[in-house]
């Protein structure tokens, strides 16, 4: 039975129907992946009639509904200890953690379920499918599976060339005892209200882990003392960058990372963690089907830094302030 | 043989492919591994057409076929079609079908011989598909579900349905069908099973996911098994002479 952590946050949203929330991307619009049957659709797959129909934000305060036929519903959204049924739910949401590699999702999706004293599924309703997880894994711990390897491997080849390579290195290496992988994705249109409780959570579970695991091995894997994040985020494109823009995208150049492009944060709390962070860097997506996606002006790229544990607090406190400011 | 493959990470096999006797349609993907899967065990056999339909890689469910012919949703673009008529086989008819539910792979399922559409279809469209495709249409729900194309596969020797449909259903369906049929799961308790297997007479394709168990399950009904070599020995050695003295 998943065990109900936090209260439940609401707000009003518009629901196109739980099985198609579920079932969408998380970070790209994808207007081609459908894996939901839709026997209505003009091709159009279920991210179309879900973004097509929602209202601008999920604001308790304003009642404002932009047509005579949408009707506001209250939707509560819980925190679940991830089970094995949430398979296809979260594999769903990790479907792009690396890009368009193929790797063993599935593998990794299995590590995620099975630690359930830390980690987190946000849930519709119990028995609905997941549409938001979090979690933080221990690279040590789980450093001999296939699928830590398959991640080590691709953030090694992305930070070629990179000054912040070594710091990278030097996680998985010398310090991986003490590094936790910290992963969180949503659908992109999950009100901002539920990340506090969310991260809050999270962070409460790796700390009453340390005290509560069965024995003193499983304690240590917890005592995190860094965070690595490898999030989504959007570069604005200075204007002779985009005229160029077709061409480079075929060529690999050079990645310059001190791009003088603005970096655009699809979760409002990376750019918290980003301010926080002792290094990150930045490196394109390399997928083409990806990019096709790409809006007009703004680049999709990955995002990789590694947040010192002590930072969390204050990360949590600017995260609270910052979705009750929205 | 049932084979487990993926199409760039994901395990629904069925949304990006489309398996028939005569000819196998691949959706154009970033890698090749899913084509040359497909390549690999069809090689002369059968034509295996990549292409896109109205511009999508979801094909799978965008189109249905047979041996006899393939229809396609109107959104078709005029290249796609022309594309679909080179490659494919002279017997086989290509055809667009103007019908308001235009993901034709989640409306109809079919095997050579009869085939099972949406509730909703259209009479024109019931008569295309009965014209164009060979085939006697009825008109049925599995397990409650009017997406018959998602929740039912079938070959002309076996076909896997959704997991919860009824005994009584499925002796139905069993009966309209002139196959067996059995209730199942694909992808490791995928209830889609539409979306995650595809099949025809002689081998069937299924996502990573899948356990043994349900691959097991998919070999069995679809009477895959058959092709080995042992059921020479085991099943007709009555009608066979070993030696002769």
């Amino acid at each position: 039975m998943g065990k109900r952590k936090s209260l439940k946050s609401s707000s009003p949203v518009l629901p196109s129907s739980p099985e198609n929330e579920a079932n969408g991307e998380p970070q790209e619009s994808s207007k081609e992946e459908e894996d939901q049957p839709n026997g209505n659709s003009s091709s159009s797959p279920s991210e179309d009639s879900e973004s097509g129909s929602e209202p601008s934000s999920g604001d308790s305060d304003s009642d404002e509904s932009s047509g005579p036929s949408e009707d506001m519903v209250n939707v509560d959204f819980e925190f679940f200890d991830p089970r094995v049924s949430d398979f296809h739910g979260v594999k769903t949401l990790l479907r792009t953690f690396l890009d368009d590699e193929v790797w063993d999702i599935s593998g990794f999706v299995e590590l995620v379920l099975a630690q359930t004293t830390v980690g987190s599924v946000i849930k519709a309703g119990e028995e609905e499918d997941p549409i938001g997880v979090i979690s933080a894994l221990n690279l040590a711990r789980y450093q001999e599976c296939k699928c830590m390897e398959e991640i080590h491997k691709f953030l090694e080849r992305k930070s070629v060339q990179k000054p912040e390579a070594c710091n990278l290195e030097e996680l998985w290496s010398k310090h991986s005892k003490e590094v936790g992988l910290l992963l969180s994705e949503r659908l992109v249109n999950i009100p901002i209200e539920l990340a506090p409780p969310l991260y809050q959570g999270l962070f409460d579970e790796v700390f009453w882990a340390t005290e509560d695991e069965p024995t003193g091995e499983l304690q240590e894997f917890f005592k995190f003392k860094y965070y690595l994040v490898l999030t989504r985020v959007f570069e604005e494109l200075i204007k002779d960058e985009i005229a160029h823009e077709n061409s480079a995208q075929r060529k690999r150049q050079k990645q310059d990372s001190q791009k003088s492009g603005e970096l655009v944060y699809i979760k409002p709390e990376d750019e918290i963690l980003h301010k926080l962070s002792s290094w990150s860097f930045t490196f394109p997506v390399s997928a083409d089907s990806l990019a096709a996606h790409q809006t007009k002006g703004l680049r999709q790229m990955r995002l990789v830094m590694a947040v010192e544990a002590k930072h969390i607090e204050s990360f949590t406190t600017q995260l609270k302030t910052l979705a009750q400011d929205e | 043989m049932a084979t487990r493959s993926q199409f760039e990470n994901s395990s629904e096999i069925g949304v990006f492919s489309k398996l028939t006797n005569a000819y196998c349609l691949v959706a154009i993907g970033g890698s090749e591994n899913f084509y040359s899967t497909f390549e690999a065990e069809f090689a002369d056999v059968i034509p295996v057409v990549k292409s896109s339909i109205a511009g999508t890689r979801v094909i799978g469910r965008m189109c249905v076929g047979n041996k006899n012919g393939l229809l396609l949703p109107n959104a078709t673009t005029d290249q796609e079609l022309l594309h679909f008529r080179n490659c494919l086989p002279d017997s086989v008819v290509v055809q667009r079908v103007d019908e308001r539910l235009s993901a034709l792979g989640n409306c109809i399922t079919c095997n050579d011989y009869v085939s099972l559409i949406h509730t909703d279809l259209d009479r024109e469209t019931e008569e295309l598909i009965a014209d164009v495709l060979g085939v006697e249409v009825f008109r049925q729900t599995i397990a409650g579900n009017i997406l018959v194309g998602s929740y039912c596969v079938f070959s002309n020797r076996g076909g896997l349905v959704h997991p919860h449909t009824s005994i009584e259903d499925l002796d139905e369906l069993s009966s309209l069908l002139q196959v067996p049929l059995v209730a199942g799961t694909v992808n490791r308790g995928s209830e889609v099973v539409g979306a995650g297997l595809v099949a025809n007479d002689w081998t069937a394709f299924c996502g990573l996911d899948t356990t043994a168990t349900e691959l097991s399950v998919i070999e069995s009904v679809f009477k895959l098994r058959e092709a080995q070599p042992s059921a020479i020995v085991n099943e007709m050695r009555a009608s066979l002479i070993d030696t002769m003295t």
